[in-house]
């Protein structure tokens, strides 16, 4: 390297650093910035955009590459999302790419030169892992047809790795045994939607932190798990003294250290709670009754529903609404009344442990008509037993008052998953959908998506797969004998592993398939690992908790021979001949398929392939095009787009997304939208109606009339304490990426044991000690912490997921909640030993 | 609970105080001379009494269940929390044959926080990780608008054993012997 | 080390009656530069240094300037100097 170039290199990175910091101080720009331009040529710091890979809040970060690596990145100062900020994890997130694990190459289990489930990963190449993934296919296929084959995807698949990966199953193999990760995470959230709005994802958006007069946290650590919208929040507070903040929980966190109004609860009370507050506006009559009259039905939801156990469980068999898990019937507001009068101040004191006044003051907030509330909720809501009715009980008390679909008024779903939105929910990879809200079981919207993918008539099978839990009972039984996992770390992730997950893993009946960028515990227990590109080694595109779909270019190569998983996706289904998956008949009525294989039907449609290469932004690599020899991941865009076009789910033309930082759907003329169901905001409102629920025909919202139900353990003398799972600021998820990045390790090595100092006392425990969690299902070792960001009440203990090295979901139990078969992770019943 | 609104940058001198970093007169500073290389010294031990009766055998590295103690190049022992805490399990000082350590029942030591210009909270990152570590919590955060956290330290809460050092992720939490800090923090 | 280029930037935030002696106190110190300043007191200024101590020990010394209310990190870019493509990290806004 010449002098020369090293000081003009070392100026301009300079300059870079200059304008930023003047930016970041709102200075207008340094004179000397004027060089930039012409200087960065010479830095060989390529500065582009991208979505953060970690959680669902949907920050941009730039990101600056120089010779093929990731070497610097910073908060986007230009996002609307997170105006320049990071969280701790969003700040190294450059260092996730680097791990000293990586996956380059595909390992399969073998003995001797060839495939053994018993057998020691050995490397192989691409063509020999496919061919062995193809036979094993091939022959569950043959022998037990589609519902031996399935995939278990994420919310962290990009869009059009989503969309071909259920277009692969669901249209290829003819399977719906697809489900996404976010069934733990979002299912309860989608149901609550359905059921109320008949449309999924938030009224609301963003901009309602900047609105509110109040904010109530549902089960939401937002300090932690969405700490840019809590800096937001915080703003919000502190700028505003008449902001109020109440947070509910089971145990003290974080955001607690912020709040007006703190309010720990007996776990599952929180049904009563919600009904407590319906009840105490109409008491006080502060229903806003011309809001309801035009806007609202009544509806009483079936009761005694079960717990998403196997059938054959005590509990099931007594539930007798297990198999109607989401009837309801009509009813009138006086008998919705009449249902929630039980609910009152006193009962539910008594069932919940909150102070009396706390419980009024909360119920003030929603009822006072001058006060706009928005209420957060994330999985202290989802991963419920009776998630979806939680998430429809808030919308009952929004409704009630009319605080919904303007700014600051906002029942407002926070999801976890950068794209458990955009992919998992929009795209429609759960076991029952299609894309855009559609669901498999109904014949018209199966014919919908049978035409924009041009396949025959009854291609796509109309009884919904297995979901996440049941995948893991069914490879357990040995009825799901194919399967292939993508971006998730399932076997740390589902509950009850031991007892539900590992043993299907390693049924000599199941090939597995594992596609991951490090080697989890999910992918060491797999038969064939294939090694993935992450984040921008490949083009992508996420969608936040606010339906804002944001795209980045690929940016650096992935290491060795690690692809992404949609070339994996896409390059698989080269393997299979149209013959080899569909019936006779189903080919007679498109003869022109016969002898076509998968790729050529499904990706080579004449729709996915119609955009050149020449089309992807100059200076941009993109390795399936490269492969493949079109844009594949416009063509899968535009084509998955057509649904959701002229459906209220509008997106914008495919190259808006590279120019702008993200739009809320749905994108009309160009224009976002920021509110939905309120006229002048959405354009899909009838004009002169001023609000519009259009998600149901009669263009109404529905308000539920849903019980308090006990929840499906609870401690008892043998079994004393409460658990509840969940994370912490420095990790996220399994900790497959942040437990590789040294700073955050260094940070939170290790899970612990969060219990009050007197339960441990009387368990002779003292901080610090080994002690064992143990449930009826299985038991891990950690240490006692007493001190701390979680503070628990007596009787209830608190135990992060993040750390393959203390797996919790041995100890957790596979309850579900039966409308939305999300998993219950935050409540079991364990006991505690001393080591 | 404090409510944030409650707390005023007027604290500086109360027994709560927040962090800013010691500011010399500038006049007075000569800002570019190099700073003194500051030690930890083990738990119940102070330079005196290391002066006048440590020889520098190193039972006290040895003994340390944390692996935190080590011999500087003039062979007296240093603690260094970079990697983990110090538990005060007093395994150091049972294990010194010499009379460099006091009494158990003495305060082990008297630390005062010192957090660098690179520390993420301060700079508006979301970090939380010094406050989280600390199990007195003499360590907490006042949240500030636009994104950053005044952090605040509570001297006599502070056991010095260093948690919040090693679970920096950038390195920016350092504890000093708090004479060496002066009237920094009134 | 040594052998690594460290250039990070800073928003100094000093009081505006003392913003021209902390201007010219800072551009005294050796690798730091003065880039922009405005009359409400703020300043950009960017290092150039060869380690993190150094960084740390800079930014120390522009906090403890008499006027000097606040210097906050915005920009870090670090690479070794000999092999400018490994190793390089982090930064923040």
């Amino acid at each position: 390297m010449t002098g020369k170039t090293e000081i003009s290199r070392r100026d301009a990175i300079k300059i870079k650093a200059a304008t930023l910091a003047a930016a970041a101080a709102g200075i207008s720009g340094p004179a000397s910035a004027a060089n930039l331009v012409t200087e960065s040529k010479e830095t060989e710091l390529k500065w582009s955009k991208a979505a953060c890979r970690f959680c669902g809040t949907g920050c941009s970060v730039m990101v600056a590459t120089k010779d093929e690596r990731v070497v610097a990145t910073h908060g986007d100062i230009l996002s609307e999302v997170n105006k320049g900020l990071n969280c701790v994890k969003g700040y190294f997130l450059s260092k996730i790419l680097y791990g000293e694990d990586r996956l380059t190459q595909p390992l399969l289990r073998k003995t001797n030169g060839v495939y053994d489930k018993e057998g020691e990963f050995t490397p192989v190449s691409w063509d020999e892992a496919f061919d062995t993934m193809a036979e094993k296919f091939k022959k569950a296929l043959n022998e037990k047809g589609p519902t031996s084959v399935g995939m278990f995807g994420s919310g962290q698949w990009t869009v059009w790795e989503g969309y071909a990966a259920s277009k692969l199953m669901k249209a290829g193999f003819r399977s719906n045994n697809i489900d996404p990760n976010a069934r733990h995470c979002m299912a309860s959230a989608v149901g609550g939607f359905m059921r109320t709005f008949g449309i999924d994802e938030p009224m609301g958006c963003y901009d309602d932190l900047e609105a509110a007069d109040a904010f109530v946290l549902w089960g939401s650590n937002m300090a932690e798990m969405h700490p840019i919208l809590w800096t937001r929040l915080t703003d919000r507070r502190l700028s505003a003294p008449h902001v109020k903040v109440a947070v509910l929980s089971t145990y003290e966190h974080r955001c607690f250290d912020l709040a007006d109004i703190k309010m720990v609860f007996t776990p599952q009370t929180d049904l009563a709670i919600l009904n407590y507050i319906a009840n105490y506006i109409i008491q006080n009559d502060k229903v806003n009754k011309d809001f309801v009259s035009k806007h609202v039905n009544f509806r009483r939801g079936n009761d005694d529903i079960g717990y998403g156990l196997r059938p054959e469980h005590p509990r099931e068999k007594d539930a007798k609404n297990r198999l109607k898990a989401g009837g309801s019937t009509e009813m009138s507001f006086e008998e919705f009344a009449n249902f929630v009068k039980d609910y009152t101040l006193e009962s539910v004191h008594e069932l919940s442990g909150v102070p009396k006044n706390r419980l009024e003051a909360l119920a003030e907030l929603y009822a006072d008509p001058n006060r706009k509330v928005t209420s957060f909720w994330t999985m202290g809501f989802n991963q419920h037993t009776r998630g979806v009715w939680c998430n429809n009980l808030i919308y009952n008390i929004h409704l009630l008052v009319g605080k919904i679909s303007e700014a600051g008024n906002s029942p407002f779903s926070l999801t976890g998953q950068p794209s458990a939105c955009g992919t998992a929910r929009e795209v429609g990879t759960f076991s029952h959908r299609l894309p855009a809200d559609m669901l498999v079981a109904k014949k018209e919207h199966r014919d919908i998506a049978e035409k924009i993918w041009k396949l025959p008539e009854g291609t796509i099978p109309p009884k919904p797969g297995y979901h996440a839990v049941l995948q893991n009972r069914m490879l357990k039984d040995g009825k799901l004998n194919a399967y292939w996992i993508q971006v998730n770390n399932n076997l740390q992730a589902a509950p009850n592993m031991n007892e539900e997950t590992y043993p299907g893993y390693r049924n000599p009946d199941n090939f597995i398939v594992v596609s991951d960028a490090y080697p989890t515990v999910t992918a060491q227990a797999a038969d064939l690992i294939l090694p993935t590109a992450m984040w921008v080694e490949k083009e992508g595109a996420y969608g936040n908790a606010e339906r804002r779909t944001q795209m980045w270019h690929e940016l650096v190569p992935a290491p060795g021979e690690a692809k992404s998983d949609l070339w994996q996706l896409v390059e698989f289904s080269k393997r299979f001949k149209v013959e080899e998956v569909w019936s006779e008949d189903l080919i007679a009525k498109k003869p022109e398929y016969r002898g076509k294989t998968l790729y050529d039907v499904l990706y080579r449609n004449g729709q996915v392939d119609a955009f050149p290469t020449s089309d992807i932004a100059e200076g941009y690599a993109n390795h399936e095009a490269d492969d493949f020899g079109f844009y594949l991941q416009k063509g899968l865009f535009e084509e998955y787009a057509a649904f959701g076009r002229g459906h209220a789910h509008d997106l914008a033309p495919f190259d808006v997304y590279h120019e702008v930082r993200g739009l809320r759907w749905p994108v009309v003329d160009g224009k976002e939208t920021k509110w939905r169901f309120r006229e002048g905001s959405d354009p899909y409102v009838k004009a002169g109606s001023g609000l519009e629920f259009y998600g149901h025909k009669d263009g109404k919202a529905r308000i539920f009339a849903l019980p308090y139900e006990p929840a499906a353990e609870a401690p008892d003398d043998e079994y004393a304490f409460w658990l509840c799972t969940g994370r912490v600021l420095e990790h996220w998820h399994s900790g497959s990426m942040t437990q590789r990045v040294p700073e955050l390790y260094k940070s939170f090595p290790d899970a612990v044991c969060f219990i009050h100092p007197e339960d441990a006392k009387a368990q002779g425990l003292r901080r610090g000690d080994e002690v064992r969690v143990i449930s009826r299902r299985g038991e891990i070792q950690t240490r006692v912490e007493t001190r701390g960001r979680n503070k628990p009440p007596q009787g209830l203990i608190f135990v992060p997921w993040f750390d393959a090295s203390q797996l919790i979901n041995k100890v957790t139990l596979d309850a579900t909640d039966p409308i939305s078969k999300q998993t219950d992770f935050k409540k079991c019943a364990v006991k505690l030993a001393k080591v | 609970m404090k409510t944030p609104t409650e707390v005023s940058p007027e604290l500086v001198t109360a027994p709560r105080t927040a962090v800013a970093l010691e500011r010399r007169s500038f006049l007075r500073g000569r800002f570019n001379e190099a700073p003194v290389p500051i030690v930890v010294r083990p738990p119940w031990t102070n330079e005196q009494r290391i002066a006048d009766s440590c020889t520098g055998c190193g039972d006290c590295s040895r003994a340390c269940p944390q692996d935190i103690i080590s011999l500087t190049a003039s062979g007296t022992p240093q603690v260094d929390f970079s990697a983990r805490e110090c538990s005060l399990c007093g395994d150091c000082r049972a294990a010194c044959p010499e009379p460099v350590f006091g009494l158990r029942q003495d305060t082990p030591w008297q630390l005062s926080l010192r957090i660098s210009a690179s520390c993420l909270a301060a700079s508006g990152t979301y970090c939380r990780s010094c406050g989280d570590a600390c199990a007195e919590a003499a360590i907490t955060f006042q949240a500030k608008i636009g994104g950053a956290a005044e952090i605040w330290f509570e001297q006599q809460d502070c056991s010095g054993c260093g948690a919040c050092v090693s679970a920096c992720p950038v390195g920016a939490t350092s504890l000093e012997p708090a004479t060496t800090l002066g009237n920094s923090y009134g | 080390m040594g052998n690594e280029l460290h250039i990070s930037s800073l928003v100094v935030q000093a009081r505006p009656s003392s913003l021209l002696m902390i201007s010219g106190a800072i551009a005294a110190l050796p690798g730091a530069e003065v880039h922009a300043q405005s009359e409400l007191g703020k300043l950009v200024v960017v290092l150039d240094v060869e380690s993190t101590a150094a960084l740390s020990e800079r930014m120390d010394q522009i906090q403890k300037m008499a006027g000097v209310l606040s210097a906050s990190l915005v920009f870090h870019h670090v690479e070794e100097a000999s092999d400018a493509s490994r190793d390089a990290l982090v930064l923040q806004c």
